[in-house]
């Protein structure tokens, strides 16, 4: 028998109160302070409606899963609008000019350009914490000739855990959006307790990227296949499997996500979105966040 | 004008007047919404006449709200469930595709003969993609992404259909122009056999045609210049003064934004029957408004490239519908200026 848990985690759609709220902040309707006490109550009213999913914010003061992150780092611009992946979406591209230094605090309220007011977590007692992963924002930015990848894969890294530690909460959601690489888990390890994150990976696992790894994953969560999942097994106390559609208003049948969670050979799992919900309707991301709900409840 | 004058040609939508604008979707469908939308395209026809430009597209498109939602709200079994953010806090409406989807209605019939009752001048008409249609959709009934859009094609090879029957009437054997709008085209590269496809299926069989593709903002024109040979279209109007720099000066090295019409040439030269290229002049995302000067140095530099005047349109990168009227306005004057000047330069 297996243990269904659920988890998502990165930005989740707005309501239509919000999403006005916001657009009468953006036109200077109501104020930075109006909006940021709206964005709080909108998130904590999250939290019950995620009730029973572990889940991150839902991260209503984030523009793009970079933005207000990018904003609070030194040595780091906002570039032009650019095409997220093969989506019709867009974000803001970061651009990197000089070695990135880090000394704003991102817990205070705080205006700052092109997006909501700081704090970037708005202290929801029930959700973890989330950041793209350091190999994300380093494939998704444009950098400065003069800046080596590897060390700013290091300092990002530091500067997220600087952020975690000074949030007071333990767990956090990484989404790697891009391939690992080999020995990623000893990067980890170097600024979080692997135990208390759970990692969002992207295409096909290998053993490699986690040879040397002193102590498990709180989860990996993977595309669903067995050796993904035996992977994400071996080097995680409870292995995720992306099931939900993130892209499409279909709402699958808990039939389907009994019938792929029993192909694996796990006592437990996490079940989880294939992406963050941001790219569907509210009204659908509701109803996909009501089936992870109903799967949670399931022994199968 | 002279018969040797450039067209020059809008890509599609302008500016709505307020009084269309502020109520179109409360009134969408009914009398009001047609007179309106009538006197709207009256108004701005005068104002593309003033500007000089010589093909009228369909009036700055004031009969649709805008190009996918107009699509798909004449088509069975696309439903809206709410808002999806594009970026930042801007939001679009985004269909879902819950059954085998049908024409319900004609997309463009009521625009189209509009305007052939009230104008004689050259038309062009818009119509979004099957591969655009598809890929602003979520599917939910089709097996794959190609099985979807060939279903849009479809749809639009019966809307050509039925226009061109009604184009007969009014223009008799004056061939119908149309634009296949295909903003999606590029950003899957690995799909572009799919455009190909259901684009090529959206004229299967009409005659009396003369087609070509928009698309604009593309992260790479090159998977679009690699099938020139296989694509039936005839022209390709494309967005170029949006990665233009605004300084003067005529040559790709002054004029990086224009250094793809190169790469349009080399696969152009390929193919045993040239296709036109449509170039954007005039950026539609800002108000600056650029200077005659610099809209010739852009066509001259294209001019230049393309080493023939023959297949070469002029256009602003895209519609001008986000800009206000009087900046659209002078966009293009200032793009038909420009023309008019290398014209009186030209020795041909």
């Amino acid at each position: 028998m297996t243990k269904i848990e659920t988890i998502i985690g990165g930005i989740y759609p707005k309501s239509d109160d919000l999403r006005l709220a916001i657009g009468r902040w953006e036109r200077g309707v109501i104020d930075s302070r109006k909006i940021e006490s709206d964005i709080v109550f909108h998130t904590e009213k999250f939290d019950s409606l995620a009730e029973g999913v572990v889940h991150t914010e839902p991260l209503y003061n984030w523009y793009d899963i970079f933005r207000p992150l990018i904003s609070l780092i030194d040595g780091a611009n906002l570039g032009p609008l650019t095409r997220f992946e093969e989506t019709n979406t867009f974000y803001r591209i970061p651009e990197f000019e000089q070695e990135v230094s880090f000394d704003t605090d991102p817990f205070i309220y705080q205006e700052i350009k092109d997006s909501p007011p700081l704090p970037i977590f708005k202290g929801s007692q029930e959700s973890i914490l989330f950041f793209p992963g350091p190999l994300t924002v380093a494939q998704y930015s444009r950098f400065n000739s003069g800046i080596s990848r590897m060390n700013f894969i290091e300092k990002i890294t530091e500067i997220m855990s600087a952020i975690a530690k000074a949030s007071g909460k333990s767990e956090l959601f990484l989404m790697e959006r891009v391939p690992l690489r080999d020995g990623y888990s000893r990067l980890i390890e170097e600024y979080f307790n692997p135990g208390q994150v759970y990692l969002f990976t992207s295409g096909r696992m290998k053993s490699s990227y986690f040879e040397g790894q002193k102590g498990k994953f709180r989860s990996i969560i993977t595309d669903p296949n067995r050796e993904n999942i035996e992977i994400s097994r071996k080097f995680s106390v409870t292995p995720g499997v992306k099931i939900i559609e993130s892209h499409n208003t279909r709402i699958e049948e808990e039939e389907h996500v009994k019938s792929v969670v029993s192909g694996y050979d796990v006592d437990r799992i996490f079940v989880t979105p294939d992406d963050y919900l941001d790219f569907l309707p509210r009204k659908v991301a509701d109803r996909k966040l009501e089936l992870l709900q109903k799967v949670g409840e399931i022994d199968e | 004008m002279s018969e040797n004058r450039f067209i020059l040609q809008e890509i599609g939508s302008f500016r709505k007047p307020d009084y269309l604008s502020n109520n179109f979707h409360k009134i969408f469908g009914t009398q009001e919404y047609f007179e309106k939308a009538s006197k709207a395209s009256l108004e701005t026809l005068a104002l593309f006449k003033k500007a000089g430009i010589n093909n009228f597209g369909v009036g700055g498109e004031m009969f649709r709200w805008e190009m996918y939602e107009h699509f798909a709200n004449s088509v069975e079994n696309i439903n809206f469930y709410g808002l999806v953010r594009s970026f930042d806090n801007r939001y679009y409406r985004k269909g879902s595709v819950t059954g085998e989807i049908s024409r319900k209605s004609s997309l463009h019939k009521d625009e189209v003969e509009f305007l052939l009752k009230n104008t004689k001048q050259e038309l062009k008409i818009p119509i979004t993609g099957p591969y655009t249609m598809m890929d602003w959709s979520f599917n939910e009934k089709y097996p794959g992404r190609r099985e979807l859009a060939n279903a849009f094609s479809q749809i639009i090879r019966e809307e050509i259909k039925e226009i061109r029957s009604l184009w007969v009437k009014y223009r008799g054997d004056q061939k119908l122009q149309i634009q296949i709008d295909e903003p999606a085209a590029t950003t899957h590269p690995s799909e572009m056999d799919i455009v190909v496809e259901s684009v090529n299926r959206s004229f299967e069989g009409i005659g009396g045609l003369e087609t070509s593709i928009h698309v604009c903002y593309s992260i790479d024109y090159g998977y679009l210049f690699n099938v020139i040979p296989d694509l039936k279209v005839e022209g390709y109007n494309l967005e170029f003064a949006n990665r233009d720099s605004m300084a003067p000066g005529e040559g790709v090295d002054k004029r990086p934004g224009y250094a793809d019409v190169k790469r349009f040439k080399e696969a152009n030269d390929a193919v045993a029957k040239k296709r036109f290229l449509g170039l954007g002049v005039t950026d539609v995302h800002i108000d600056e408004i650029e200077s005659e000067e610099l809209i010739t140095d852009r066509i001259n530099t294209a001019r230049k490239i393309l080493d023939d005047d023959r297949i070469l349109r002029i256009n602003p990168d895209c519609g001008l519908r986000t800009r206000s009227i009087q900046v659209g306005y002078q966009k293009l004057l200032n793009m038909s200026e420009a023309v008019s000047k290398i014209e009186g330069n030209r020795n041909d």
